[in-house]
């Protein structure tokens, strides 16, 4: 009898759950635009936090800090996390700003007082149902360079300088359209006048 | 393993799907007509004025490094990074680069 009261409160429970699931996407749909709700966001934290073993929450960078690292570092970031991150951390990108959750600004105590060791396992792992995909080959308990290396260059961001952001920029990806008009940009800016018919108008 | 399905149901309950959006920003190319405290107006390529808000967070680059809001001149060339400001319905500068001067072209 007992079983039974509790298979029932069970299913009352799980059907008020989906119930309410159902109601909170039909009145907010799937659209990323919405900021996450404070409680939203704050549980997300929690159980992302929960999700990292406390093994690797309490792993030790591997890799020295050193200038050559940083370097290395920035020139990975710039051409593989920038899309959506931005080249100084800020998340403030067309894509970084179109997900949901949005791209976080990292330069932040939200980001700056997670471990190193959780940073690594979110860079290396990625965060699952959101747009931080996981980096890096999976070899089981090797280390992987490049993501303790983009640990040491998330922990600069706080003091990034507009040199290098500016440096940053030359080395994020573009595509063919982009790259043309970049070329078009120094033409003009240069004093060249650009026929109408040859004006590149592209558009983030 | 029990800890990692809760991890995983809490965070799909949680998740929407995974989408970009685009935004509005755009680039606007162009010469400097007028200079009115904060808001510079250009005559873009096409001929057309349009008015840009310029903020704190502007950044000005000229020659690839930075540059300051004392370079904008009238008759400069500038390339624009702005994004729609809706309230105001004007472009709100993010990035001005700068480049030449047509009285410097014109030498």
């Amino acid at each position: 009898m007992k079983r039974i009261h509790v298979a029932l409160v069970t299913l009352v429970v799980l059907a008020g759950l989906i119930l309410g699931l159902m109601a909170y996407v039909r009145s907010h749909g799937f659209s990323a635009r919405a900021e996450p709700s404070a409680a939203e966001a704050f549980v997300a934290r929690k159980v992302r936090s929960f999700a990292v073993p406390r093994k690797a929450r309490e792993a030790v960078n591997p890799i020295a800090a050193s200038p050559e690292v940083l370097s290395t570092a920035m020139a990975h970031f710039a051409d593989h996390c920038a899309t959506c991150h931005a080249n100084d951390g800020s998340g403030d990108t067309a894509i970084g700003k179109g997900l949901s959750p949005k791209a976080p600004d990292m330069r932040l105590a939200e980001t700056q007082n997670l471990t190193d060791g959780e940073i690594y396992y979110i860079i290396h792992n990625g965060i699952r149902f959101t747009g931080m995909p996981a980096f890096g080959e999976d070899k089981g308990d090797l280390p992987d360079k490049d993501s303790w290396e983009l640990v040491h260059f998330i922990r600069h961001l706080p003091k990034i300088t507009e040199d290098e952001i500016l440096a940053m920029k030359k080395m994020n990806p573009r595509s063919p359209t982009e790259l043309a008009e970049e070329e078009q940009i120094r033409r003009f800016l240069a004093g060249e006048d650009i026929p109408p018919e040859e004006q590149i108008h592209h558009r983030h | 393993m029990y800890k990692r399905f809760i991890a995983a149901f809490a965070a799909f309950v949680l998740s929407a799907v995974l989408v970009h959006a685009h935004g509005t920003a755009t680039h606007i190319t162009g010469t400097i007509t007028a200079i009115e405290g904060d808001h510079i107006q250009i005559k873009d390529q096409a001929g057309k004025p349009v008015m840009v808000m310029l903020g704190k967070t502007t950044k000005y680059l000229k020659s690839e490094k930075a540059s300051t809001k004392a370079e904008l001149k009238v008759g400069t060339r500038v390339v624009i990074d702005a994004q729609m400001d809706k309230k105001m319905n004007m472009y709100a500068a993010e990035e001005v680069r700068i480049g030449v001067t047509e009285a410097a072209k014109a030498k």
